[in-house]
């Protein structure tokens, strides 16, 4: 075997890998495509007339929470991995912390708590970026969290358009990966 | 160090690969295998076949409910075998000529 031959190969075995990693932690792309959808209806909303986006989010939120479950549970039955349960444990957790924090610290209607809570998913990419050793995810969360932070620091009325955009930029993102493993 | 005849085949290095990156003691659904590598049932069956032969695959059929279920799983050979497999690939690349 020739060297350029190994090459092509070992690149192939790394995209190979690392695709299959992606598409477990993304749910198959799922993830994306629902929370992308959410996020950009709900934040375009919230942007448009508070109580509307927030009437829509305590109705979309728990409803897209349990969907996520459901979507990380069917391929848990398709896919068993330690990684897998780890991640699904993880989010449940999050997802109790969040709703505690949100509840009990800081009121829905405040945009410190909308703040707080993307910059909780943001911290949930990051590290699930390591423990599934993509690094385009953690890179992922860090960059939302960066703009979580400029947004909400520089340009707090630009706020819910601008998580619109990054809804947006996921469901169109999620939909090509939907696309790519689904064809 | 030699590479493995086994696993060096195309859809099989795939197979070994897919396998790996889902981690130590994971195992997969046939028909998840079958479509995250774009192959029939035959094929895919096929070349199950032969890593279980060479005690690189575990094939363990059972039931979710009322389905029939088949799950593969990486040995621990298995294991040892791709990842001495990608040296091999890896030194080819560093060695000289």
């Amino acid at each position: 075997m020739k060297r350029e031959e190994a090459r092509t190969l070992l690149k192939s075995l790394d995209q190979t890998e690392g695709e299959a990693r992606l598409k477990l932690a993304l749910l198959g792309g799922w993830t994306l495509v629902l929370w992308g959808a959410l996020w950009a209806l709900g934040s375009f909303l919230l942007a448009w007339n508070p109580e509307v986006g927030g009437r829509f989010w305590t109705v979309a939120g728990p409803l897209g929470g349990l969907l996520s479950f459901y979507l990380g549970a069917r391929q848990g039955v398709s896919v068993r991995t330690f990684l897998g349960l780890q991640t699904f444990y993880f989010w449940a957790l999050l997802t109790l912390f969040a709703l505690l924090h949100w509840l009990l610290l800081l009121p829905p209607t405040d945009l410190r708590g909308e703040s707080f809570l993307v910059s909780l998913v943001a911290f949930a990419y990051a590290y699930l970026g390591t423990l599934w050793r993509i690094p385009g995810m953690a890179q992922a969360g860090l960059g939302l969290f960066a703009v979580d932070l400029v947004l909400y620091r520089a340009f707090p009325d630009l706020f819910h358009l601008g998580m619109g955009a990054v809804g947006l930029w996921a469901l169109v993102y999620g939909g090509v990966l939907l696309w790519r493993w689904t064809r | 160090m030699a590479l493995d005849p086994v696993i060096h085949q195309e859809t099989r290095l795939r197979l070994m690969a897919l396998l790996h990156a889902l981690g130590e003691g994971a195992q997969a659904e046939f028909s998840w295998l079958k479509d995250a590598l774009g192959l029939t049932e035959g094929n895919l069956s096929s070349h199950l076949a032969k890593l279980e032969e060479a005690g690189y695959v575990r094939v363990e059929k059972g039931y979710q409910g009322k389905r029939p279920r088949t799950w593969v799983a990486l040995t621990p050979q298995g294991r040892a075998a791709y990842e001495a497999h990608r040296r091999a690939l890896l030194e080819l690349l560093r060695s000289e000529g």
